[in-house]
């Protein structure tokens, strides 16, 4: 029995986003379910990309919602990323409220397989290739702050504690 | 001007609260200065304890641990002798054992309307983005950790006055205007 699980959004400071995830090795109920719940909650306006911890599985899967193009990835990997940068604010669920110009690959290619084991290729440019970067960092347990300029992150950890401090997470 | 005797800070330790953007940091770096006592300030003595912000301390621990850190920064300041001047993170008036230790500080309250506060927080330049909530999130702590302040308060000032005023009647009240 596959239980109607509410799968909540974990928060920064929550230790499931800083262990990376494991390998999905083999495709049962709970792996279907962790995939309904991805693609459910991912279709929300305004989201890009969920990765499974963010929802408290610390599995290596994510979904995406860019421009239309609705998926999921198991076991993804970013194969390929172009050389030339892409500048622009980005944002994470997990750190509600709060978006920071962070440089990222222009383009980016990312491999991995989807329930039946059929190999999976996701690639794109501008929020695709942000996307696929952000949610593959989630599951390597990063979070998209380590990934910025040193003064846009002293700046970043400021509105955190603020963001902390006024009790909004 | 009062003359009684348990006017001012004596030997007591000093404690300056308030939600978040009272100016507790300001007014107490100047009480600090003008009693010539040492300061202690949770952010930047965590940073010179274990050399990182609290916002790492969350990221690496949980926002519960920087709380716990917060709670024993305000007991283990509380407790010196000589006393000091305390700016008490926000979230310490919860804490039952911290609203203990409190009892036997001269306690200073910054007392601000919310919607003060919020807009000194949604106008900071590094707060980007997030305003509507930013108001009804402080009207909210405001309401739960009121009734707290007023426990603890010795003086109420108004934080929401000039800078300059705050830090006046901040020195009066602990008796460093004399």
């Amino acid at each position: 029995v596959t239980a109607v699980a509410v799968r909540t959004i974990r928060v920064f400071g929550d230790p499931v986003l800083r262990e990376p995830a494991a390998p999905v090795t083999g495709v049962d109920d709970g792996v279907r379910a962790l995939v309904r719940d991805l693609l459910e909650t991912v279709a929300a306006p305004g989201r890009a990309g969920l990765a499974a911890p963010q929802i408290g599985v610390g599995l290596r899967a994510f979904s995406y919602n860019v421009d239309g193009e609705v998926g999921y990835v198991l076991n993804p990997r970013i194969t390929a990323l172009s050389e030339q940068g892409q500048d622009g604010d980005e944002g994470c669920l997990s750190v509600p409220g709060l978006w920071f110009p962070t440089r990222r690959a222009a383009w980016a290619r990312c491999e991995g397989t989807d329930l039946d084991g059929n190999p999976v290729v996701v690639e794109g440019e501008g929020l695709m290739a942000r996307c696929l970067q952000h949610e593959v960092d989630h599951l390597d347990g990063l979070l998209y702050l380590s990934r910025l300029e040193p003064a846009v992150r002293r700046q970043a950890m400021r509105a955190v504690r603020d963001q902390l401090e006024v009790g909004a997470w | 001007v009062s003359g009684s005797t348990d006017a001012g800070a004596g030997q007591r330790p000093v404690a300056v609260l308030g939600l978040m953007g009272a100016g507790k940091t300001t007014v107490a770096s100047a009480l600090a200065e003008a009693l010539g006592r040492p300061l202690r300030d949770s952010d930047p003595d965590l940073r010179a304890a274990r050399g990182i912000d609290a916002a790492v301390l969350a990221e690496q621990e949980g926002p519960d641990a920087l709380h716990r850190w917060e709670a024993e920064h305000a007991l283990a300041a509380l407790a010196e002798r000589p006393p000091v001047v305390l700016a008490a993170a926000a979230s310490c008036i919860e804490v039952p054992e911290c609203r203990a230790a409190l009892d036997k500080a001269l306690v200073l309250w910054l007392d601000a309307p919310p919607a003060v506060l919020a807009e000194r927080f949604v106008s900071g330049s590094h707060r980007p983005r997030f305003g509507q909530e930013v108001a009804a999130l402080v009207a909210e702590q405001d309401g739960r950790r009121r009734p707290l302040l007023e426990q603890v308060a010795d003086v109420r000032l108004d934080a929401s006055a000039a800078a300059d005023e705050v830090r006046a009647a901040a020195l009066a009240a602990v008796g460093a205007d004399r």
